[in-house]
Parts: structure tokens; C-alpha cells; sequence
């Protein structure tokens, strides 16, 4: 295993961030509160984080978890929906941007340790939770990025939708473009990083393992397990956010519903 | 071909029960924000208006969007394009690109992306997407707004010969273009759609 990292340690690394703000004192750059507040919220909120798994892993007890994973749903969901600019009015709006990460993160964990990793019991605590942690937000950042990018190009692009209507295409060709736009910046972080991943950094699982005495060989085989499954996992959610996107956006009779999108 | 329809638009203008037919040109006036435009949305079924609209006795709603779309087609006032579309690839039959020619549309911009042109240019091309169709219905929103007199006679003839096949509804704030064209007058006064002469 490896080794606790000491109070002390932490906090001579947290030093380092002292020097940070000290130097944005003499140099007036004005970010010392930002970064204060926000080293002081990391640590609050890992803190919590990790007494909270602490217990979930000791207990073991799959319906506790459960209630934890729908929680985490929430949370994501409203990252999700406070990003764009544009957000569907309502319900919608809600289930748009919670179904797609939600069902991604659960499937994908499932698959991943039914029938991949299979701990024993299959929803062993230590492994469920962090790869579902891992799995939804990677999930949540694609979702988010598509979102934002669907509903500017949408109402970028009204008139030309709407030009393709007019001389009779369906709403899916008239939207082909704009979808398309939007799956590919929603998708573009997983698929870079698959793209990058060994030659321009290691990703974190990976050096953990490395750390703790596990052979590169046998770390590189997880860590391409792992990225299989976030890249597939966020373009599922990518793919089923965007569905329901145009959904919400369109009617019966084929019509481009700006309507119901509201600004912020 | 008849097309009847009656109702009230989504900006509340209340349309009385109106047939027209092929070989009709109506020219449509009404001041500016009186909801011409919104009257062709209606009509297209592009808006969720309170409109009821048939084809020979076909409701609007019996027949797929698509189709509605294909026999009624709405020309908007304002271009719109996607970055890479180009003349060379809207328009590919010999016959189109005689229309293009006969627009004054020179080979030379053929290549070059749509939305690049100038905007007297651009409205030519729009209009000429339109004009390559063969619809029951065509709603002209403003087709000659941007265009210089020769160019604008150029596209009244294309019209006219148009509409040997079809019916046309024309908007213009040239009310001389509409006295040159129309074979029908609407007017909208107020919040109502009323047949003039």
C-alpha cells in the first residue's frame, strides 16, 4: 500500500500556496481571495468526502450507497443545468440534463464491475464508488460542454434551421448541423485525452498504482480499461442529453421551438 | 390546387375564411411589424398558430410536416446560410444554373461560400432556391428588397412565370411592385386580414 501522507507534509504544501498569494499581494494581481476561498473549500470539501467514504467503504451496505450515488446525480444535474447560457424552461430542463449522465454513470459502473473487474461482491464499496465518482464526472463535463454549445448554436443558426424547413426537410436535417457541433465539443475532452494520454501526461490512477509497487505493465492495462469506459461513458451521456435536447426543442409538426429555451 | 385557410396568427391577427388558387399572384401589405411575416409562418405551419389550413380539402395536420412544407414554401426576407454552403453545390441541374445566369449570378462567385456574397447577391441566391422548386404554394417575404431595378425586373418576370404553375403571396415595401404583380390584394389593417378591391 502506499504510504499516509503527514499532516505535516500537507501542510508544508500548503505553504506553497502561501508564497502564491503573497506574491499576488506585492504584485497587486488581485487573486489572493480567489485562491484563499478556494484551497479552503478543497479541503473542507475533501474532508467531507473522504469521511463519507470512509464510512460507505466500512459498511458495505449497497442501499446506503445507493442513496449516496442518486445524491451525487443530483449534484451533477445542477452543475449540469447552471452552466449554459440557455436552459430548456422547467422539468425538461431538469431531465435533460440529469437522464443522460445519470444512466451513462450507472451503466457504465455496472459493466464495469459485473463483468470486467468482478471484486467480490460485484458492488464492493471500494471500487463502486470511486469509479462511479470518476465515471459522472467525466459524464457531467461532457454533458455540460454540448449543452452550452447545442443551445448558442441553435439560436445562432434559427434562420438557416428554419430556411431548410421552409423548403421541406425533416427537423432532423434541418438540426444535423448544430448536433453535430454539439457532440463533437461535448465528446473533444475524452477523446484528447485518450489521444494524449502516456505522451503528454500520466494520467492519476495510473501513477497511483505505479506508487504503490504495481508493475506499468499491469497499470497500463487499467488505465486503458479506465479510459475505454470514460470515453464511452461520456459520449452515452453526450448522446442521450442531446436526444432529449432536440426533443425539448422541437413539437410534433416538426417546428424549431425556441420558445421554450430561456436566457439568463 | 386550392388552398383555404382562416384564423388567428400567433402575433393575433384574425384571418376571415380564404381560398386561392393557382395562376394567383396577392400582393400583401401592411405597415411594418403588422405581422406579414408572422401571417407566412402561420401559413407554412413553422408557427404553433391557432390556424386551420388546407390543401384540396387535406387538413394540415393529416399530412407530414415534410410534405405540408414541400407544397407550401415560405421564402424568408432574410438569408440565412451554413458556413460552407456554395452555388456549385445548391444547385446542380443544367436548368438551375441557367435560372443562377439568368439572376445575373456570374460563374465567378459559383465557388465561393454563399455567405461571403454581397447581400443583393445573396438574396438572389435565396430567392432562386425557392424559384428551382415546384410547390403549389410560394410565400415571396420581401424577395426584392436588396436588389437594384434591373435585377428586381428580372425576378417580377421570374414570378409571373412562376406563378403559371402556383400560387404566389408577395410582400414588398414597394407598393408599385405589388400594383405591377398582384392579381389579388390583402391588406392588414389593424389586427385584421382584410381582401382589398
Amino acid at each position: 500500500m502506499i504510504a499516509d501522507v503527514s499532516l505535516t507534509s500537507l501542510a508544508l504544501a500548503g505553504v506553497l500556496l502561501l508564497m502564491n498569494i503573497g506574491l499576488s499581494h506585492v504584485l497587486k494581481l488581485d487573486i489572493e481571495k480567489q485562491v484563499g476561498v478556494a484551497a479552503v473549500r478543497m479541503v473542507v470539501q475533501l474532508t467531507a468526502v473522504g469521511f463519507i467514504l470512509d464510512g460507505l467503504i466500512a459498511t458495505q451496505n449497497p442501499w446506503l450507497a445507493s442513496v449516496v450515488f442518486l445524491v451525487m446525480i443530483g449534484f451533477a444535474t445542477y452543475e449540469v443545468r447552471a452552466r449554459p447560457k440557455m436552459m430548456v424552461r422547467g422539468a425538461r430542463g431538469w431531465l435533460l440534463c440529469g437522464t443522460g449522465l445519470g444512466v451513462s454513470a450507472i451503466v457504465m459502473t455496472t459493466f464495469l464491475l459485473a463483468i470486467i473487474i468482478q471484486p467480490k461482491p460485484w458492488w464492493n464499496m471500494q471500487y463502486a464508488v470511486p469509479l462511479f465518482g470518476m465515471l459522472l464526472g467525466n459524464a457531467m463535463t461532457g454533458v455540460a460542454l454540448m449543452l452550452d454549445t447545442f443551445f448558442n448554436t441553435i439560436e445562432l443558426s434559427k434562420r438557416a434551421i428554419e430556411g431548410e424547413l421552409t423548403r421541406g426537410s425533416s427537423i432532423r436535417i434541418a438540426m444535423i448541423r448544430p448536433i453535430r457541433t454539439a457532440v463533437r465539443t461535448g465528446t473533444m475532452p475524452a477523446i484528447n485525452a485518450m489521444a494524449a494520454t502516456g505522451v503528454v501526461f500520466l494520467p492519476g490512477l495510473m501513477v497511483g498504482q505505479i506508487l504503490s509497487g504495481v508493475s506499468p505493465l499491469i497499470a497500463i492495462k487499467y488505465q486503458m480499461l479506465i479510459m475505454f469506459l470514460l470515453a464511452a461513458g461520456t459520449a452515452l451521456a453526450v448522446m442521450l442529453s442531446i436526444l432529449q435536447a432536440v426533443w425539448a426543442l422541437t413539437d410534433q409538426r416538426q417546428r424549431l421551438r425556441l420558445d421554450r429555451l430561456h436566457k439568463r | 390546387m386550392a388552398f383555404t385557410f382562416y384564423g388567428k396568427t400567433l402575433t393575433g391577427l384574425s384571418v376571415p375564411p380564404t381560398t386561392i388558387e393557382k395562376g394567383a399572384i396577392i400582393g400583401l401589405s401592411g405597415r411594418s411589424g403588422s405581422g406579414k411575416s408572422r401571417l407566412m409562418r402561420a401559413l407554412v405551419d413553422l408557427d404553433a398558430s391557432e390556424m386551420q389550413l388546407a390543401l384540396d380539402g387535406v387538413q394540415c395536420f393529416k399530412m407530414p410536416p415534410q410534405t405540408w412544407r414541400s407544397r407550401i414554401l415560405y421564402c424568408a426576407a432574410t438569408p440565412a446560410w451554413w458556413d460552407s454552403e456554395r452555388i456549385d453545390t445548391l444547385f446542380q441541374t443544367s436548368a438551375q444554373k441557367e435560372l443562377l445566369e439568368k439572376l445575373g449570378l456570374d460563374r465567378a462567385v459559383w465557388s465561393v461560400p454563399v455567405a461571403e456574397l454581397s447581400t443583393g447577391e445573396q438574396q438572389r441566391v435565396h430567392v432562386a432556391r425557392y424559384l428551382i422548386k415546384k410547390p403549389d404554394v410560394l410565400l415571396l417575404d420581401e424577395p426584392t428588397s436588396a436588389l437594384d431595378k434591373e435585377t428586381t425586373a428580372t425576378v417580377e418576370q421570374l414570378i409571373r412565370e412562376f406563378a403559371r404553375d402556383a400560387a404566389v403571396v408577395l410582400t414588398s415595401h414597394s407598393p408599385e411592385q405589388l400594383d405591377r404583380l398582384s392579381t389579388r390584394r390583402w391588406r392588414i389593417s389593424g389586427t385584421c386580414l382584410e381582401e382589398t378591391e
